[in-house]
């Protein structure tokens, strides 16, 4: 258990020494002197006269220390626990040698326990080559000292990690609260927004229908404009039909925007082309109409993976398949993938144990981090740019390993990529906020899960540990 | 009649078109163009240069995929053919560093946060355009209607 501390081996600790085997066996051997406890009993107790010392012979022992309430709210004494131990635990060390021979807490019985004893008033095996009791024993009691310390150690390293944990959670949740609060507000208008356009686009529609066909025709045309034209394409075209068509730079520009080729331009009305520098208005006025909505369904867009920080709406249950969870992140993806190669170990996938979660979080976890790669590589223009999902799972927990072969991500960078508003992408929709990778830690969080991040160029692994069953349900 | 042409930057069309229109007004005397990316932008100013027409004035995204509006504008201004050349920077996430560093280091002549107040950016491209007319030394009374008073007169006064 003290394997991480720096400059000692593991067992280095609580090894007895030769001296205190010693002590062990001359002092604690006598049958006689030996005591049953049934789960529960006290060795010791706190603030009570003890004039023995024990050793634990078999069973496990709990020391524990209370301290009475300051607070009035709550005036129910607080034990803290200050050592386990098992076979070999000394127990009333300190009220054995120290006067007023007090225990300093109480020590109980965890399951059944024997004891052997020593009186404080034996006298001492020996005496001329190893000294009194108390010189005897020193080796014991610095060792058991230590021992003790370390497990305060170990406590108070478990209680900062809580804590930490706790932090990250608290201030999730209050800017889940805040993601929440904006979402719902920004909803709001954004309804309002797409809403009142689609009256007016209707009350507009009609208007023109009543007036003038061809306008009519243009309109919807602009309305439903949804070709991806070059600016120099449209340049050169607006170029040409200004002279050919001898119209005005900006109605010139609508054609070209309207037509492909020359073929498509024969297609159109004479009467449409005659009016044209009339009519382009129209088209242009169906097409700000295209661009609300779109801009609309842009913001509507951000404020749903914003709110996703706020969201508790999940159900988790159990039976969730990890390979469905990818199939879906998978499909969802597809298309903006574009010359991105994904590959993923389908046999693995299908292996994994069915696990305790939420489809849609799970998707989530997927989509962002399978994005994240995409955009960096893409960003730079990585060559045979490719993705590989691969699966692995112990008794406890599955493990998802997303690769990618793009630039990697910098040490300086690896810390906070996690972070809310943390991008080094400069373009995008949502996925330039800085907010994809910290929706990926809260939901890894949540679960009790982990995330493991390995990257050098041309080599990048998330790795995702996420727990078969729900052990994180008791918070 | 000199043509003057007036290059807009952006990367998402919606805010492109909103931004040429905008600036329709200004049509019947410069040309309104519209480019979708910082390359695009220098081949677009190349072919004019070759047709031999001027660029007056260029405003432009700041955040693009493939080349933010500092750096073009910043190349625009060390090529000695567009010396002259106007430059608005038109940004959507302005911080404070940033924005000395285009003013300093691009020359850029004027900033706009979006959402931009159209008839601000009208009036500013507008008087960039009037000393851009003077300081080519182009004929100003093809341009007249359009120029700004305020900054026609400054310079006469300087003649």
């Amino acid at each position: 258990m003290f394997s991480n501390i720096q400059g000692f081996m593991a067992d280095d600790f609580g090894k007895a020494t030769v001296q205190i085997d010693r002590l062990k066996r001359v002092y604690f051997s006598d049958p006689a002197n030996r005591l049953s406890l049934k789960k529960g009993d006290e060795i010791v107790s706190q603030g009570k006269y003890n004039d023995s010392l024990f050793l634990v012979l078999s069973g496990h022992v709990l020391g524990k220390c209370c301290i009475e309430s300051t607070e009035k709210q709550d005036p129910s004494d607080r034990c803290f626990e200050m050592f386990r131990g098992g076979v070999g635990t000394f127990v009333g060390v300190h009220s054995f040698f120290s006067e007023p021979y007090l225990s300093f807490f109480t020590v109980e019985a965890l399951d059944d326990v024997e004891v052997a004893f020593l009186k404080r008033d034996s006298a001492p095996i020996e005496k001329e080559k190893y000294g009194s009791l108390q010189e005897q024993f020193i080796p014991m009691i610095s060792n058991e000292l230590v021992l003790r310390n370390f497990h305060l150690l170990e406590k108070s390293i478990d209680n900062e990690s809580a804590l930490n944990r706790l932090h990250r959670s608290e201030l999730n949740a209050s800017l889940g609260q805040l993601a929440a609060g904006l979402a719902h507000e920004l909803n709001n208008a954004i309804g309002v927004i797409s809403r009142k356009t689609d009256f007016i686009a209707e009350a507009l529609d009609r208007i023109i229908e009543s007036k003038i066909t061809e306008a009519h025709d243009l309109f919807h045309l602009g309305e439903n404009y949804n070709a991806m034209i070059s600016s120099e394409t449209i340049r050169e075209r607006t170029r040409l039909f200004e002279k050919k068509k001898n119209l005005s730079h900006m109605a010139a520009k609508v054609l070209a925007r309207l037509v492909e080729t020359e073929e498509d331009l024969k297609k159109l009305d004479k009467k449409v082309l005659d009016d044209f520098e009339n009519l382009s208005r129209y088209w242009e006025l169906g097409h700000d109409v295209r661009d609300i909505r779109l801009a609309a369904k842009h913001a509507a867009d951000i404020v749903k993976s914003v709110r996703t920080l706020g969201g508790s709406n999940f159900t988790r249950s159990e039976g969730l398949s990890i390979h469905e969870t990818l199939s879906r992140a998978i499909s969802l993806l597809k298309p903006n993938l574009h010359d991105i190669k994904l590959e993923v170990d389908l046999e693995s996938a299908e292996k994994m144990p069915l696990i305790y979660g939420d489809m849609t979080e799970l998707v989530q976890i997927w989509v962002n981090i399978i994005k994240n790669s995409c955009d960096a590589m893409e960003a730079a223009e990585t060559k045979d740019p490719k993705v590989t999902i691969r699966c692995s799972h112990t008794k406890t927990h599955v493990f998802v390993h997303i690769t990618d072969n793009g630039p990697g991500i910098s040490d300086g960078n690896a810390d906070k990529i996690f972070q809310m508003d943390f991008t080094t992408k400069k373009n995008g929709l949502s996925f330039g906020l800085g907010l994809g990778l910290a929706i990926v830690q809260r939901i890894v969080d949540s679960y009790g899960g982990e995330i493991i991040l390995a990257s050098r160029p041309q080599n990048t692994t998330f790795n995702i540990k996420l727990p078969v069953e729900n052990h994180y349900g008791n918070d | 009649m000199e043509t003057i042409n007036i290059i807009c930057v952006d990367d998402q069309s919606d805010v492109l078109d909103a931004v040429t229109r905008d600036l329709r007004s200004l049509e019947q005397f410069y040309r309104v163009e519209g480019a979708e990316s910082a390359e695009d932008c220098l081949s677009l100013m190349n072919e004019m240069d070759e047709r031999g027409e001027s660029v007056g004035l260029v405003i432009s995204d700041h955040v693009m995929p493939g080349g933010n509006g500092v750096e073009l504008l910043q190349k625009i201004s060390s090529n000695p053919i567009f010396k002259e050349t106007r430059k608005i920077l038109l940004t959507g996430q302005a911080n404070h560093a940033d924005t000395i560093r285009a003013v300093n280091e691009a020359h850029i002549d004027n900033y706009f946060e979006k959402p931009w107040d159209p008839e601000d950016l009208l009036a500013t491209t507008k008087s960039l355009l009037t000393s851009f007319v003077l300081d080519k030394g182009f004929e100003y009374k093809d341009f007249l209607p359009i120029l700004d008073q305020v900054v026609l007169l400054s310079y006469l006064k300087k003649d």
